[in-house]
């Protein structure tokens, strides 16, 4: 066999069994709603189910990104979103599992704004962001979009400890000395490495998109944003 | 914005008092090849207030279901195992005019990204959601697609009713004031303004919004404009610097092969299509393209691999034809590939049983490559089906096709069937020169190049006679008698351009003169019809709908 056709043999494997894997996951919602439905009390032992269930699905998901961007030809499937849209598409799908949690989610976005990016991509980001947000923040998140200086700034905010010093430091280094991040020994590194190929792979008008992480959220916790590279102008003139 | 706990109460509170994005009195289906799957789409529709949901489990049964009853609510796996794939289904449902405008057609697929390569840009669904999904995630898509059609209703309307400067006045009219939909609406007009060809305002429109954003459509459209004002090598630049910045662009590959087939640069198309077909190796068209470009340019592995994807992907969709079968033939047989020949010509007669005008070329083939190989008795018998499909279709079977038959037939030595069919292209073609002088050609190359010659002539002597008179007639203001005798022409010649659409004219001015009548509307329709059907459409044909159009308002 030769490699070309290997490959494709793997690639097909690969979508057949992410497909086949993702139907599981569609019963496995499918029967915890139900179950939900019926018992409240029941319902409750079962959110963290449904939160593991999006975080096989994310994995799978970025790991499915992360082979294809690693693959020959790979290009961005970008077109211009608006971004109350999307970030409202995340919190509805977002709501169940913390309300589940109690923890509160709050969308701070002005109308109208839009911005070209890979939509699939991006949102693996923010969902990878809400997902530690959601791990480490005491009662709520804030998904917060602005323009500045022709970027558009995606972050996710909570009100818990925040980012432990080391990590913000590993992260200012990495990025200062442009080193690769290590992904052997920790699932926070694969987030990271993942969100920070996916921003370098958003390029637009000369300018490069990147991601940054603070304890500077105005609720007390961390803060990661997304910086996309975007048009000075929102809307077009006919 | 919103604060997204309460959020999920509200937006079904609000969707439940909204009626026109209430789901309680819609036609719901749920295409899926797992019944799990079903029941779990369902139930997650349940709080929207469904009521009437069909299941279906595969391509053929959707068709079916969509075909009889007119739903408002789609919602199609893409991956539906064996069969037709979900893309396929939509096609084919639009094709056929099956699915109405105001239908939201969701596609549920495996991936979140890579839909542009799914299907054709021409046929899109509503959205796409990506598996697993929430109830959450399905009732904020199905809300924000319903608010969309509604937006756009009047303007898909007038689209689907085909009145196009409707359609442009209502757009026109909507962007004037921003909304949500700008884009969208920008889009359909860009569009639109290239489908009625009013070049020279596409232009302005696509450049000026090009000058504010970099927007892939307006590139694409102002290349499609170029191409049109036959600026090729401009329309080449714009499309290519298209592919390279949005590698899933797949429309812009096939366009700038267009262009550079008019610049003569067939290495180069070639190219383009098979960086298209490798992309997105599904659509049959592109694969046929490529394969019949790739022949002609010498390359007889790249044509068969084309053909051969056509065939695969063409099983089990609606556009599979003749056309993929016939190119694999001639690469077989140029190859000397004798047995494969054969079981592609009978793979292709299996395939296309339902179609007479494809069946026809392929048992037509499978007769030529028998005679070839000094088969005389297999090649008589194929013949013999032949003819029986052709006598059986008369009138819907494509002069390119009832051609090729009588040069097989002449070649057999089929004297009586090659005769008739030569008198019958001679008189229904009487006024294209093209396809007769090609007449000409075949009947050149056998032994009875003197009669035949003859027939053709004396049958478009007679039929051109009776046109001019006819055209004579009218011209002297005897309309009656003119549409008269025209009639009694196309009678002879039933596929005649000629006859059809004087016919119609003729109908057309005499409603015009004595006010609209059901009969003479009728018969202009009729001969419209029939000069659509012999595939035989030009610039008069749609100027004659139009008039028609107009008289029965």
């Amino acid at each position: 066999m030769t490699s070309d056709s290997q490959k494709k043999h793997f690639e097909a494997a690969l979508a057949l069994t992410i497909h086949d894997v993702k139907n599981s996951l569609a019963l496995f919602l499918d029967r915890i709603e139900v179950l939900q439905a019926q018992d409240e009390i029941v319902g409750k032992k079962y959110a963290d189910f449904k939160y593991e269930i999006k975080r096989v699905n994310n994995n799978l998901v970025r790991l499915l990104a992360l082979y294809k961007v690693g693959a020959e030809n790979f290009a961005l499937q970008d077109d211009f979103y608006y971004i109350d849209d999307f970030l409202a598409e995340i919190a509805a799908e977002y709501a169940a599992v913390l309300q589940d949690k109690s923890i509160k989610l709050i969308i701070d976005c002005p109308e109208g704004l839009n911005c070209k990016m890979d939509k699939g991509l991006v949102y693996g980001v923010l969902d990878n962001a809400i997902n530690n947000a959601a791990r480490y923040t005491c009662s709520k998140i804030i998904l917060k979009a602005l323009e500045k200086d022709g970027f558009l700034i995606l972050s996710v905010e909570d009100d818990g400890k925040g980012y432990p010093e080391h990590m913000l430091m590993e992260n200012q280094q990495q990025e200062r000395c442009n080193t690769d991040i290590d992904v052997s020994n920790s699932t926070t590194g694969l987030g990271l490495f993942f969100s920070r190929i996916v921003a370098g792979l958003h390029q637009y008008n000369g300018k490069t998109g990147s991601i940054c992480m603070t304890n500077q959220s105005k609720i007390g916790g961390s803060c990661f944003s997304i910086c996309l590279p975007s048009d000075d102008a929102s809307q077009i003139e006919f | 914005m919103s604060n997204a706990d309460i959020l999920m109460g509200a937006h079904l509170r609000k969707v439940r008092g909204d009626p026109q994005l209430s789901i309680a009195d819609r036609q719901i289906l749920i295409i899926d090849d797992f019944s799990d799957m079903r029941i779990a789409a369902r139930r997650m529709l349940r709080d929207l207030g469904e009521e009437n949901t069909d299941f279906a489990s595969n391509g053929k049964d959707a068709i079916d279901k969509i075909q009889r009853t007119s739903y408002d609510i789609i919602l199609c796996d893409y991956n539906l195992g064996d069969g037709k794939d979900g893309h396929q289904v939509l096609e084919e449902a639009h094709y056929m005019g099956f699915i109405k405008p105001s239908c939201l057609f969701i596609m549920i697929t495996a991936e979140t990204s890579r839909h542009r390569v799914l299907g054709a840009i021409e046929c899109q669904p509503d959205d796409y959601i990506a598996k697993p999904f929430t109830k959450e995630l399905l009732q904020h898509r199905l809300v924000k697609a319903l608010k969309k059609k509604d937006a756009l209703m009047d303007i898909y309307e007038a689209m689907f009713a085909k009145r196009l400067n409707k359609a442009i006045e209502i757009a026109e009219h909507k962007l004037t004031s921003k909304s949500r939909y700008t884009l969208d609406i920008a889009k359909l007009l860009g569009s639109f303004y290239l489908r009625s060809k009013q070049y020279e305002k596409a232009v302005e429109f696509f450049q000026k919004i090009l000058a504010q954003k970099y927007m892939p459509w307006a590139k694409f459209g102002l290349g499609q404009v170029y191409y049109h004002l036959e600026k090729y090598t401009d329309a080449v630049v714009l499309f290519d610097e298209l592919t390279d910045e949005c590698k899933y662009y797949m429309e812009a590959y096939d366009w700038s092969a267009k262009c550079n087939l008019a610049l003569n640069n067939k290495i180069e198309a070639q190219k383009r299509l098979a960086a298209a077909a490798r992309i997105s190796p599904k659509t049959i068209s592109r694969q046929c393209e490529l394969g019949e470009l790739a022949k002609e340019n010498g390359e007889l592995d790249i044509a068969g691999s084309a053909y051969r994807a056509a065939i695969q992907y063409g099983t089990h969709s609606c556009f599979k034809s003749s056309k993929e079968y016939l190119g694999m033939n001639d690469v077989l047989l140029e190859r000397g590939d004798t047995l494969k020949v054969l079981s592609n010509l009978k793979e292709a007669r299996d395939q296309l049983k339902e179609n007479p005008a494809d069946l026809l070329q392929v048992v037509t083939a499978t007769a030529d490559v028998h005679a070839g190989k000094d088969g005389k008795v297999e090649a008589n018998k194929f013949l013999g089906q032949a003819e029986k499909i052709y006598q059986e279709n008369l009138g819907s079977i494509p002069d390119k096709a009832a051609m090729k038959l009588a040069a097989t037939a002449l070649k057999l030595d089929n004297v009586k069937l090659g005769t008739t069919i030569v008198s019958s292209l001679a008189e229904n073609n009487h006024d294209d020169d093209v396809l007769l002088s090609k007449l000409r050609d075949i009947v050149n190359e056998t032994g009875h190049a003197d009669e035949l010659s003859e027939i053709i002539n004396k049958s478009t002597e007679a039929l051109r006679a009776l046109n001019k008179e006819g055209i004579r007639l009218a011209e002297s203001g005897k309309l009656k008698e003119s549409l008269e005798l025209l009639e009694q022409a196309s009678e002879k010649a039933p596929n005649s351009k000629a006859f059809n659409l004087n016919a119609a004219l003729a109908c057309i001015m005499l409603m015009k003169q004595n006010g609209v009548d059901d009969q003479l509307l009728f018969k202009a329709k009729r001969h419209l019809d029939r000069v659509q059907k012999a595939g035989k459409v030009n610039k008069r044909h749609a100027e004659l709908t139009k008039m028609l159009e107009a008289l029965k308002k």
